[in-house]
């Protein structure tokens, strides 16, 4: 993946190039935090009183590093690319250390939040089972009809507001685990277990495992 | 299915004893009209739409007295499959009322015929999970993603079918690694042993 920063972003930053090492060093904690929980838009407001310029100033400048930071990641960036980019911007040399250094020390971070980008599905997580036997309804009494509840837990991961102290809402992004209460009868249930036995069975077959070694 | 034991008498009201009683009637009800409302009575009950209204002419000349008849005979096939009444059952409870044997003996025919459909949709009412009637499932393996990822290996794509309350269709994605998949058919597995162990037994 090619490493370009488009006008746009580098217009967002050109806020910061101007700044002290330690405003930067801010900057990076705050993109850092915006991209573990959002971040209370009130901060904005009071950065941009202290640098006298727009909130939404400060805004575009931490979403731009934060595109930075994970634009680099996903092109798995080497350290000295990040450090030649950020040169490249017109950074000076110890904010260039600090940018760096948010960069290596927050990767893990970077990686959970990209992969909250991408594309989602949701994802198994357990199964529960219950047989009952269904004996009468109202309407039908007499019977005896061997039933299986199942409940399936899936993870589902969600981008949604919250509620970020007196005024304002912030983005979080996380992972939601969402219960769904499923009923089948026996026939079906042996179908499941043999369509499903199927499935794996073939994982292990010569072919899924020759595009399984050519892929490694 | 466990047997069960079956209900010895039926419960009807005094409003449907007694079109119950004109229909059977040789001399009230003609053998043509009381042919209709049997027939439109085990149509309508295998038929998904509420029904139209029954036989209008007859219906006009005889004052509402036929479409009685029609409920009344629709209330006794619902209800003797409802309280899991067997043929035997409803045989004396039609010969109580006075019912001669060739339109009995056709009328029992019909509702055993029907039996089975009549419970299942007697079955399909009410509140119940969506219910799952098939299961389908892709295998891929993951190359890359636009997040970086490289490399994610084997992964699932399954998608239950499920049946919900009138006869809607439904589906529940998911997509599962292979330990988690074999997670899954391993607790199938256990419910489907569990349930065979009390098929043996009972």
């Amino acid at each position: 993946m090619p490493l370009t920063i488009s006008e746009d972003h580098r217009h967002q930053l050109s806020l910061l190039i101007t700044q002290e090492t330690q405003v930067v060093k801010e900057f990076c904690r705050l993109a850092t935090q915006f991209l573990k929980q959002g971040v209370n838009p009130r901060i904005f407001g009071s950065a941009a009183n202290k640098l006298g310029v727009q909130p939404l100033q400060v805004e575009d400048a931490i979403r731009a590093l934060v595109f930075l930071l994970s634009h680099c990641t996903q092109a798995a960036a080497s350290k000295m690319e990040f450090q030649d980019i950020t040169t490249s911007l017109g950074f000076t040399k110890d904010a260039v250390k600090v940018l760096t250094d948010a960069y290596t020390d927050n990767e893990t971070d970077i990686k959970e939040y990209l992969k909250t980008m991408g594309v989602q599905t949701p994802h198994y997580r357990n199964l529960e089972w219950r047989f009952d036997i269904l004996v009468g309804s109202r309407t039908l009494t007499h019977i005896a009809e061997p039933l299986v509840t199942l409940q399936l837990s899936l993870d589902e991961n969600t981008a949604r507001s919250f509620q970020a102290g007196e005024s304002g809402t912030g983005i979080e992004e996380r992972s939601e685990c969402v219960k769904l209460l499923l009923q089948t009868d026996p026939n079906n249930l042996v179908h499941m277990t043999n369509v499903l036995e199927e499935a794996l069975h073939e994982a292990r077959t010569h072919h899924s495992r020759r595009i399984h070694r050519h892929l490694k | 299915m466990l047997s069960t034991p079956r209900q010895l008498l039926m419960d009807l009201s005094l409003k449907i004893s007694s079109a119950l009683r004109l229909l059977g009637d040789n001399s009230k009800t003609e053998y043509a009209t009381y042919q209709e409302v049997l027939r439109k009575v085990s149509e309508d009950l295998k038929k998904d739409c509420k029904s139209s209204t029954l036989i209008p002419e007859i219906n006009v000349r005889d004052g509402g007295v036929v479409t009685h008849c029609h409920a009344a005979l629709a209330t006794l096939f619902i209800e003797s499959v409802r309280g899991g009444h067997n043929a035997s059952v409803v045989t004396s409870a039609l010969e109580d009322l006075n019912w001669p044997a060739d339109r009995l003996t056709e009328t029992v025919q019909e509702l055993e015929s029907n039996r089975q459909l009549i419970q299942s949709r007697l079955a399909s009412l009410g509140t119940y999970p969506p219910h799952i009637v098939d299961v389908d499932w892709k295998l891929n393996y993951r190359v890359r993603s636009s997040a970086g990822e490289e490399g994610g290996g084997a992964m699932y794509l399954v998608t239950l079918h499920t049946q919900e309350m009138e006869g809607k269709r439904g589906k529940v994605t998911f997509s599962c690694s292979l330990a988690e998949l074999t997670h899954l058919v391993t607790r199938l597995r256990q419910a489907t042993r569990c349930i065979q162990k009390y098929a043996n037994n009972s």
